[in-house]
Order: C-alpha cells, then sequence, then structure tokens
C-alpha cells in the first residue's frame, strides 16, 4: 500500500497546482449535485467531472511517463505498484461516480464508460502519444456541432452496445498508453531542442522523453531536418560572404523558419485541417459561429509560442558555443542578439494562423468569409505577438512546463482572435479598432518581455 | 547457481555490431571491472545484461531468469548505477530516495543518512539542481541502500572527485567484502581497479576476450627487456604485442617465459621482467 500511496503522491508533488484545480474542480462538481440533487444536473457535473478528471490523467501520465524508464522497471513490484495505483484511483474516480449518477436517475453504465474514456485519452495524451491528439477533435467536433452532439447521445441512450463500445476503446487506449509506459528501448533519453517544431503538439511531455514517432512520423522529421540542414548551409554562404551571423543564429534558434520549413509546415496543417474539414462538412446542419472558429485558430497560433518558450529553454546550455564564437561585448548584449532574432517567429505564426483560418473558411457563410479573414490577420498577430512577450518574459525561468503559462497563452490566444473576426463581421469600423487595439495591446505585451529580456544576462543553465 | 549468463549475446546499432555473439558466464560472486576502449560497448552491455535495452540475438540469464521478465525477488537483489544520471530532475532528493524505498524490503535508512551526510548530498534540494557529481553520488547511493547482492554500475566515478572516489571504493570494498555479493563496475579509471582488486574482464571486438584475476592478467601480459643484443624494431613474433626501445623492450602476451628466454637468446640477450601497471596493460591490448 505504501508503494501505491508513493505513486498517488507523485502528481502532486510534480503539479500541485494543476492537480489542486482538477481536485477543487471534482469537489466543486459534487457540491454542485449536493446542492441541486436532479437528474438534469447530474450530467453538468459529470461534465465537470470528466473534464477536471481527463487533465488530472494528463498531468499524472506526464509523471508517470518520466518515471517509467528502463532503469526504474529495475525497481521490483515496479508494474504492479502502479497497476494497483491506477486501479484504485479509477475505483475512486470513476466507480463512486457512476455509482452516485445511477443513484439520481442517470444511466451509471453510460456515465462509467464516459469518464473512462475521458481518463483513458488523458493518459494517452500525457505520455506523448500523438495519436491521442485525434481524440480533442472530439470535444471541438461535438462543440461546433450540435445536431452530430444529439446523434451521439441519441445513440449511447438507445443502443445497448453504444456504451460497452466506450468501454471496449477506454480499455484500449490504456492498454496502448501502457505499452508505451513501458516500453524498453534504444536511444539516448534526450530531445533535441531542434526536433521541437511549432507545429508539435506534445507541450506536455517531459523534455527526457526519447523521440517515439512512427514511420511517417520519422519521415516527416527527416524531411524538416533535412530542409532545416539546407537553409543554414545557405545561411552559412551567406556569412562567408556578408559577416552576419544574425540568419545562422535565426536558423540555430528556429530551425524550420525559413521557406521550406514553412512550406512543409502549411503542407502538413492543411492535409490535417482537410480532414477535419471533411469529417465536420459530412454533418447536417448549420455551421459553428465564425468566432468560435476563430478562437480556435487564435488558440492554436498562441500555443506555438509554449512550444518555442520549451525549445529555447532546452536549448539555452547549448546557446554557449554561439556566445563564445560571436563574443559579444556583454551577456545582456548576446541576450538580446537572441531576442532580436525570436521577432522573425511572429510573422511565421501569423501565416500559420491565416492558413488554419482559409480552411476554417469553408464553414462560414460565403459573405463573411473576407471579414473573417481580415479580423483573423489581426486576431492572430495580436495572438503571435502575446505568445512572443510570454516567450520573452519567461525566457529565465527554471522550469521547462508551466501550466499556467500554457493557459494564459490559450485565452489570451482564443479570446484576441475570437473578438477579432466577430468585431470585423460585426462591422468593419468596429473591427479595424478592436483589431487595431488587439494589436497594440500585443506589440505593448511584446516589447514589455523584449526589454525585459535585455535587462538581464542570458542564463545558460539546462531547465529544471 | 549461476549470477550472470549471456550466451551468444548480440546487439546491433543499425549497420554497426557492438555486441557480436558475447559469451560470458559469472558462477561465483567476485568484483569484476569491466574494460574496454570509448565505443566498445561497454554501457551497452551493461544495459543488455539488464533487460535495460533490447537485444538482437541470443539470451541473457540473471540468477537463472530470463532477463526479459525476471521476478520482483530476482530484482530485489539487482542495483543498478546508469553512466549518467539526468532522470527525475524535478524531484527533491529525499523524495526519490522515499519513492524508491518503498520497492524493497532490504532498504538501508541508516546507510542512506550516513552516505548523505559524509558525501553532502543535501536531501533536500531537487536532483536537478545537483551537480553531475552530486547525482552520481545520489545514484550509488540509492543502488547501494537496498544491500543488492548483485551490482552494476556503469563508469560511476567519472564525475567524482578523488576523495568521493576513495570513500565510494571504500563502500564498496566494504558491501563485497560480505558472503554473495558481485559487483560489475565499468571504469577507465585502472587505480580504482587496482585498489579494488577487481577482477578484469576485456570487451574487444563484441565480445569479452578474457575476464582474468589482476595476478593472472599481469602474468598474461607481460614487459620484458632485453639485456645484451636486440632485434630490429620491426620484428614481429606471435604473442609478441609490441617491440620499442630500439628492440630492447618487447611487450608480449600468452608467451609463456620460456619461450620469451628462447627467443631472446636468437638475439644474445637474457631477459628481465619489468612491471605493467594495469593501465600500461590495457593501453597494450585494449
Amino acid at each position: 500500500m505504501f508503494r501505491v500511496w508513493q505513486w498517488i503522491k507523485l502528481p502532486w508533488q510534480r503539479s500541485f497546482l494543476g492537480m489542486l484545480i482538477m481536485a477543487l474542480l471534482m469537489v466543486g462538481a459534487g457540491v454542485l449535485l449536493v446542492l441541486v440533487p436532479k437528474a438534469k444536473m447530474v450530467w453538468v457535473a459529470l461534465a465537470i467531472h470528466a473534464y477536471a478528471l481527463m487533465f488530472a490523467a494528463l498531468l499524472s501520465a506526464m509523471v508517470y511517463t518520466s518515471i517509467c524508464r528502463p532503469e526504474s522497471q529495475l525497481l521490483p513490484g515496479f508494474r504492479r505498484s502502479l497497476v494497483h495505483a491506477m486501479t484504485l484511483q479509477a475505483l475512486l474516480l470513476i466507480g463512486i461516480p457512476m455509482v452516485v449518477a445511477q443513484w439520481l436517475g442517470a444511466s451509471g453504465f453510460i456515465a462509467g464508460g464516459a469518464l473512462a474514456m475521458a481518463a483513458a485519452f488523458g493518459l494517452a495524451s500525457g505520455t506523448g502519444a500523438k495519436w491521442a491528439i485525434l481524440f480533442w477533435l472530439v470535444p471541438v467536433v461535438l462543440g461546433i456541432w450540435p445536431e452530430f452532439r444529439a446523434q451521439v447521445v441519441v445513440a449511447l441512450r438507445d443502443s445497448p452496445i453504444a456504451p460497452l463500445l466506450l468501454y471496449a476503446f477506454a480499455a484500449l487506449v490504456v492498454r496502448l498508453t501502457w505499452q508505451r509506459l513501458m516500453a524498453v528501448r534504444d536511444g539516448a533519453p534526450t530531445l533535441s531542442p531542434a526536433d521541437v517544431s511549432p507545429t508539435d503538439m506534445r507541450y506536455g511531455v517531459e523534455a527526457l522523453q526519447a523521440q517515439q514517432s512512427g514511420r511517417f512520423g520519422k519521415w516527416l522529421l527527416g524531411l524538416q531536418h533535412g530542409f532545416s540542414s539546407m537553409a543554414f548551409e545557405g545561411a552559412l554562404k551567406r556569412v562567408e560572404r556578408s559577416r552576419s551571423i544574425d540568419h545562422a543564429l535565426q536558423l540555430m534558434l528556429l530551425p524550420n523558419l525559413h521557406w521550406r520549413g514553412l512550406l512543409l509546415e502549411i503542407i502538413t496543417t492543411a492535409v490535417f485541417l482537410g480532414i477535419m474539414l471533411l469529417v465536420i462538412n459530412a454533418q447536417p446542419g448549420k455551421g459553428p459561429p465564425p468566432s468560435m472558429l476563430a478562437s480556435y485558430v487564435g488558440l492554436l497560433t498562441a500555443i506555438r509560442f509554449q512550444q518555442l518558450h520549451r525549445a529555447m529553454l532546452l536549448v539555452r546550455p547549448s546557446l554557449v558555443d554561439t556566445y563564445f564564437t560571436l563574443g559579444p561585448s556583454s551577456a545582456r548584449e548576446y541576450a538580446g542578439l537572441v531576442a532580436r532574432n525570436l521577432w522573425k517567429s511572429v510573422p511565421a505564426a501569423v501565416l500559420f494562423g491565416m492558413v488554419l483560418m482559409a480552411g476554417a473558411c469553408v464553414l462560414i457563410a460565403p459573405d463573411q468569409r473576407p471579414d473573417a479573414m481580415i479580423g483573423a490577420v489581426f486576431g492572430t498577430a495580436a495572438s503571435a505577438l502575446i505568445g512572443l512577450g510570454y516567450v520573452w518574459m519567461t525566457l529565465d525561468v527554471p522550469r521547462a512546463f508551466n501550466l499556467l503559462g500554457v493557459m494564459i497563452l490559450c485565452i489570451a490566444g482564443s479570446t484576441s482572435c475570437s473578438l477579432a473576426v466577430a468585431a470585423m463581421i460585426a462591422h468593419p469600423v468596429a473591427g479595424l479598432i478592436a483589431g487595431g487595439f488587439l494589436v497594440a495591446f500585443g506589440f505593448g505585451f511584446a516589447l514589455r518581455g523584449y526589454r525585459h529580456v535585455q535587462q538581464f544576462a542570458l542564463n545558460f543553465d539546462a531547465p529544471i | 547457481m549461476t549470477i550472470l549468463q549471456a550466451n551468444g549475446l548480440t546487439k546491433r546499432f543499425g549497420a554497426q555490431v557492438v555486441l557480436n555473439a558475447l559469451d560470458w558466464q559469472i558462477d561465483e560472486p567476485r568484483v569484476i571491472g569491466l574494460l574496454g576502449r570509448n565505443g566498445a560497448g561497454k554501457s551497452t552491455l551493461i544495459r543488455c545484461l539488464l533487460g535495460l535495452t533490447p537485444h538482437d540475438g541470443g539470451a541473457v540469464a540473471l540468477y537463472g531468469h530470463e532477463v526479459s521478465a525476471p521476478p520482483p525477488q530476482v530484482l530485489a537483489r539487482i542495483g543498478y548505477v546508469p553512466q549518467s544520471f539526468d532522470l527525475f530532475p524535478w524531484m527533491k532528493v529525499q523524495q526519490y530516495l522515499r519513492f524508491h524505498a518503498a520497492f524493497y524490503a532490504t532498504w538501508q535508512p541508516d546507510l542512506v543518512s550516513g552516505l548523505l551526510g559524509r558525501w553532502e548530498v543535501d536531501a533536500a534540494k531537487k536532483i536537478g539542481e545537483l551537480s553531475q557529481g552530486q547525482r552520481q553520488k545520489l545514484a550509488i547511493i540509492r543502488a547501494i541502500a537496498p544491500d543488492p547482492d548483485l551490482l552494476l554500475l556503469d563508469e560511476p566515478v567519472a564525475s567524482l572527485d578523488p576523495q568521493t572516489r576513495r570513500l565510494f571504493l571504500e563502500e564498496l570494498l566494504k558491501l563485497t567484502r560480505r558472503p554473495g555479493k558481485t559487483v560489475i563496475f565499468s571504469t577507465h579509471i585502472t587505480t580504482d581497479l587496482e585498489r579494488s582488486d577487481a577482477e578484469i574482464a576485456l570487451l574487444k571486438g563484441g565480445k569479452i576476450q578474457f575476464s582474468l584475476t589482476q595476478d593472472r592478467l599481469r602474468e598474461r601480459v607481460r614487459r620484458v627487456r632485453l639485456i645484451g643484443g636486440a632485434p630490429d624494431p620491426h620484428f614481429r613474433h606471435p604473442g609478441l604485442l609490441r617491440v620499442g626501445e630500439g628492440g630492447t623492450e618487447w611487450i608480449v602476451e600468452q608467451l609463456p617465459h620460456q619461450a620469451v628466454e628462447t627467443l631472446a637468446a636468437r638475439f644474445g640477450s637474457t631477459v628481465a621482467t619489468a612491471p605493467m601497471s594495469l593501465e600500461d596493460i590495457f593501453i597494450e591490448i585494449g
């Protein structure tokens, strides 16, 4: 039992604030049921509980991923104790809500299946499984397509097999996640900062985790590396011609920021987006509001900067090389040089956001599309500037992952883009005023971050 | 019971064969120093022996159990110190040790607190805040704490200062003086091997070339000086590893003393054996 307790404690030790928020949400869901014990409220409470459960599972899996190294598997009873800990938590956090839901007149069986799914995908996402990204499309699709959501609810309610499928699917996901956690593979347990591309969604995974890409992922990574290498070769020739190191330094910091890299990113994004749009478009009924689509675009644009933040922290120790090579007059000057090169990530992020928005326009009424696109220019620019400001302000922090930072980026990105698009569609003048204000705010925030980073000598320590 | 048995162990990284049908068996408890040049595959061998990295061929058993699925009672007898300890940077030292203590019935809290104090490792610090040397100390403490019967250490002293290295060896010797204890450690610091009187196993060409006590190794590889005449410096002969000092210094391997004397007599010389340190031997045969 002592071992099981150790496992349960670990996520709290690692991510106390995140786990506390999720625990409070779960308690809040329970309190809601006590205050309003009606069958209708059960599903609201379960939705809150499922959300908290999924993120608690995600945080736990991130910790477990860092613990479940081959070396740890030399501990006697290591696997068994983790199974016991996970089972105990499932009994408490899925079993009890199931019983309560049944007691209050809702289907405990369906509730349990949905909670098991949420927990399973939280676990899978926490281990950095790329396929788990697909799960994040489920709430997006359900959210922007109420008719489809209604069909799912009917299927779950009326079909005797559908709830069983939830359990079976959750079990399959847990099984795949377990194999991933306990895998014994070759390779150094390091992740090169250059391998952290802006489209990489594994922002929650420990830097220690080895690359676990499939064949397609490795091919894509190889292509990225090849393009980066070609771009760097060009930059080196430019250094030899003009003695200007700026472009080469920029490619060291942002290895995918060149025309080939951007083109590759746009193509992969377009393919991913195309599949998603095909799925959504296949559903009958009215499409989602443009501001909601814009909020997702803004969120995805801003979250790129969490990747950049993480990559910058990982690359910090290696920056010593260029520091001595360039020989700046002071470490502060060098910090300024590094910071200056990051400005170039803003146009790339805006381009990425605009590609997303152009795809999303398929779901928007034709007469609203031009306004939505113009609004998105302002919105994505504001999101990118806020994101970059965040990167600069956190360049000297010791930790590579900051839940609060991710939340700030998500909220700031989605709010600014959705506001800009909504205002532009409402009236062009309102759109220009709102867009102008948002970009000015973003620019001011970024400038504050830029000045902040220049006040300190660059920290070369590896993140904790 | 056989402590460790590797039969035909093969490990490749792409086209590069690192371990080439390696056979190795340890039947009796003892201290073994694993020697080999950089890239010889020492770390890979240790990781394969423990099942920490998949192998491409052959079989490995620890205490009679296949290493891919060792039972908990076998794992409880094993300790391991990795070459570089960069795991769990967010954990505090005391959390790390408490977490591991939960898995062992034989955990020695007094030994742990004693070593933390003597080796000046701050238990309240995060692992990520420790220096490389302090992390290495922590990894050693964690490996020794459950009183393992088989301890594998992958260059455990590379990051330690001479004082701590000496203290580490004392602890290691204390452990190995007790019955039933086996230690395998890879290192480049041959003086440590001499001090611990370890048996020497040489990994070369993907195979364990030999595993010998230091006395036997010094009999096997010798430096002899020729008194009198000398052959051409380019003189070659089976068992003669190197000719130096204008032909008057020979390094011989597996060449009986009688044969050396006979060979030297061809050049009108007598021979005198000169001492060789373990480092000298390693340079000649490594």
